[in-house]
């Protein structure tokens, strides 16, 4: 009979010890953060309009990848890195360029640490986000820091097309198409005068014999 | 008249959508009136292949898959794999990465424990102390988020090494995060753990014996909580985890019987306060220096096969590998936890409560995706 009056006791107890933990965190502020009323995009602006104890997305979270055809290369170690296959890049040749940033200095190759050259443009670059698992493995293999990722992270779009961001746009990809195009031309006539050449000096070779 | 009346068991479903199975799990339960005859669990509603993906993807490229094959503990999977590639290669990784391996995949074991008792308890039915972990939890997804801009699926340790550097200010915000923690370990005891409905659920329900935790090859912190001290990171250890000074929880029979459910929910409570201690060890003793060896773009180990296993959360995770020397694994062969803990349900479930057998899945902290892969 002790022992069941006794039991009742400690559950009592214990209950109300448990109460109170909940009531001290009535005091606690609350770390819920409302958004999309909130700007969640880094701790400053959470703090601005909420005092939370999150910390915000930080610098390098990885969103949605974007490209900066400035300094790619259209190389394609991203699409070899990708498990899954969702970047695709044709190219076509272009002219040899040495590249630079948008404050005019020369892009090391990162692994290289020499000057990276560009001898293809890419005529389509196309990353589909709706396969996209954000691992940043394409980040890590790109040499020349093109392929970075950003802080968006709503996806929503109103047809699966929408879902594939194709980055070279459309006149860009034609006036590279058009400049391959004559410089393969050159190339084969190039190619074509030098076999003429050479023959023509077979046969004066012969000639002379 | 009684004698004229035939019964019969009744045979019920609980899932595969149940809130207390944690995942897409089915148990076909026999039951006469309220009591389980027969409870059998039918697996395999999450699988997605993954073992036979790896044969199609590079080696580098694995790595994000096997954040995939435990979501609540990504940084313990990347580092089983990642390490067993490093054995079969013979790759030698710097002395910072290890420490920052450790550091990250013991916060994720915070992680993961923190879900693991919040969700025992939100199945008993309380429904606070799991709102407060995942709170804390919280503050983890943002510390690993700010070393590698990913909260869940961290794709951090790779082949060689981890993927980034740590970001300036990690020490301070990990250290303050800790002492927070401590005190919190301690609120949820009071609020939960100690509490006396909680521990009469609990104690005594379901009874896994040492003798038979070890025939039913359970592993992690529901071996431990059967008595039976046997610990990956100790009995065969890895990385730097020799160096470090921490012990390993066994389950006493703290409120009752030894290996009930309750011990094996108390031994993951004390593991949190060890992970705590190993991070504070580790943060204290970091070397500079290189965050990852040079690894080539594309890698080739040489043939042969290799099994390796870490502790994780749930149990050692093993990865066996086949490799024929190309550019991806010949053969791949995760083993989890969570997989033998399934395979010991029907036979601790036999003869208890319907409304035990929650008690018992939430205990033995069965994964649903870790399950079936």
């Amino acid at each position: 009979m002790g022992g069941y009056f006794k039991n009742i006791k400690n559950g009592f107890q214990s209950v109300f010890e448990g109460l109170s933990v909940t009531m001290a965190s009535m005091l606690v502020r609350p770390v819920t953060v409302q958004y999309p009323e909130t700007d969640i995009s880094s701790n400053e602006t959470i703090q601005r309009s909420y005092k939370s104890t999150l910390m915000g997305m930080p610098e390098n979270y990885r969103g949605v990848l974007g490209v900066n055809l400035e300094t790619c290369t259209s190389c394609g170690l991203c699409v070899k890195a990708c498990p899954i296959e969702c970047i695709v890049i044709d190219t076509v040749k272009c002219d040899k360029t040495k590249l630079t940033d948008n404050s005019g200095n020369t892009v090391l190759n990162r692994f290289t640490q020499k000057e990276a050259l560009k001898t293809r443009a890419s005529t389509r670059f196309d990353i589909n986000i709706g396969k996209c698992m954000f691992c940043g493995l394409c980040v890590i293999a790109c040499p020349t820091r093109a392929i970075q990722h950003t802080n968006i992270f709503e996806m929503n779009r109103h047809n699966l097309d929408d879902l594939v961001i194709a980055f070279v746009p459309e006149e860009e990809k034609r006036a590279a198409m058009a400049r391959g195009e004559e410089i393969e031309k050159e190339a084969a006539a190039k190619k074509a005068a030098k076999a003429k050449a050479a023959k023509e000096k077979q046969k004066e070779e012969k000639t002379d014999d | 008249m009684s004698a004229a009346l035939k019964t019969d068991y009744l045979t019920i479903n609980m899932g595969p959508q149940h809130p207390s199975t944690h995942g897409v799990i089915r148990f076909i339960i026999k039951t006469d009136g309220e009591i389980i005859h027969e409870c059998d669990p039918d697996i395999g509603y999450l699988h997605r292949g993954i073992e036979k993906l790896a044969e199609s993807v590079s080696w580098q490229g694995f790595v994000p898959f096997t954040d995939r094959v435990d979501y609540v503990c990504a940084m313990n999977a990347n580092l089983s794999y990642s390490m067993a590639v490093e054995k079969l290669m013979g790759l030698e990784i710097p002395q910072r990465a290890e420490y920052i391996r450790v550091i990250v995949s013991e916060l994720n074991r915070i992680s993961s424990h923190a879900i693991a008792i919040g969700a025992a308890n939100m199945d008993m039915g309380a429904f606070t102390p799991f709102v407060h972990l995942l709170r804390e939890r919280e503050h983890i997804n943002d510390l690993l988020e700010m070393i590698c801009g990913a909260r869940l699926t961290y794709n951090y340790i790779c082949i060689g090494g981890v993927n980034y550097d740590l970001p300036p200010g990690f020490k301070e915000k990990t250290l303050e995060f800790l002492d927070h923690f401590e005190v919190v370990v301690e609120q949820i005891n009071r609020l939960i753990s100690y509490n006396q409905i909680f521990i009469k659920r609990f104690a005594n329900v379901a009874v896994v014996p040492p003798e038979m935790a070890m025939q039913y090859n359970l592993v992690g912190p529901n071996l431990r909580g059967s008595g039976v001290k046997f610990d990956v990171r100790v009995a065969e250890p890895y990385s730097i985890y020799p160096e470090l000074d921490f012990d390993v929880p066994v389950g006493e029979g703290y409120e009752g019987t030894l290996g009930d459910c309750y011990d094996r929910y108390l031994v993951r409570v004390k593991e949190i306060r060890e992970s705590i201690k190993i991070i504070r060890q580790c943060l204290q003793r970091i070397p500079g220096g290189e965050h990852k060896a040079v690894v080539k773009n594309v890698i080739k180990p040489p043939k042969g096969h290799i099994y390796f296993r870490t502790e994780t959360p749930r149990g050692d995770t093993g990865y066996f590998i086949y490799s024929d020397g190309k550019t991806s694994p010949n053969r791949l062969k995760i083993r989890t936890g969570s997989f033998t803990a399934m395979s010991i349900i029907p036979e601790i479930a036999k003869g208890v409560f319907i409304a035990d057998l929650v008690a018992i899945i939430g205990s033995l902290d069965v994964v649903a995706p870790e399950l079936d892969r």
